[in-house]
């Protein structure tokens, strides 16, 4: 049975790479549902620019900044007269797989854009 | 039974089987979630390429009160907008509806041992155009 002893220290590092994985798809997969919920949001306002700070708030509970997949979360629109593009950045907390030679965290980005509803109605 | 000459190798099969396992299963966290993503980009680039082509309403029609798509205008907007996100797809423009088929592939990076490197996505998002409602 000493094997297993000897291998115990291979089983951390594989459900470690689960983990890790786990977190970046997870966190990925995050940015970018946010970063459309976002940009569509934007581009359903009469002015995208003003719907900045509803979209954010949205975005912030897609990702469910604070969660380990998103400690912080930074969104950047972009607003032209066509198309909205929002970008969505997170830190995916990486520390729950220390134990491989990671940093402590991880910048994730998801973009997405909209173009805007020719027919909405105008703002004022 | 059969009486196992001592326990050598036993454990040996045992942690073989746990870390094959283990390593597929990172497998399909690392390249399911690749494949889910794909799957979940591919449909939203098509459902937002649909909306952008249902925006362009025939005039013609629109005089006489009905809403029906220009099917060229609507084609040629919708393809634009995959284009300037360098997916491939088809549009396809019937009266007021508009479908968008979008066909992406998934990088695989761990699965590639079972033989294919990559994984075909395809997704269809198709939108009506309405009249606003009063």
């Amino acid at each position: 049975m000493v094997e297993v002893v000897l291998l115990t220290p291979l089983f951390g590092l594989l459900l470690a790479m689960v983990v890790l994985f786990g977190r970046v798809q997870g966190g990925r997969a995050e940015v970018e549902g946010a970063a459309r919920t976002a940009a569509r949001t934007m581009a359903l306002a009469r002015d995208p620019a003003t719907a900045v700070e509803e979209a954010t708030a949205q975005a912030a509970t897609t990702v469910g900044e604070g969660s380990p997949t998103c400690r912080a979360m930074t969104l950047v629109p972009t607003v032209t007269e066509v198309e909205v593009t929002v970008e969505v950045s997170c830190q995916v907390d990486l520390a729950a797989a220390a134990m491989l030679p990671v940093d402590a965290s991880m910048t994730v980005t998801g973009t997405a854009s909209e173009v805007l509803d020719a027919y909405r109605e105008p703002a004022g | 039974m059969t009486r196992l000459q001592g326990d050598a190798g036993v454990v040996t099969t045992w942690s073989v089987v746990v870390v094959v396992a283990c390593a597929a299963m990172a497998g399909l966290v690392l390249d399911g979630g690749a494949v889910l993503r794909a799957h979940s980009d591919a449909f939203a680039v098509a459902a937002t390429a649909a909306r952008a082509g249902a925006q362009e309403l025939s005039e013609t029609a629109a005089q006489g009160g009905d809403v029906v798509l220009d099917p060229t205008a609507a084609q040629d907007a919708a393809a634009a907008y995959l284009a300037a996100r360098d997916a491939t797809g088809t549009v396809t423009v019937t009266g007021a509806t508009l479908s968008v088929t979008v066909q992406t592939q998934a990088e695989l990076q761990l699965l590639t041992v079972l033989g294919a490197s990559t994984v075909d996505v395809t997704a269809t998002a198709s939108v009506d155009a309405l009249e606003a409602p009063t």
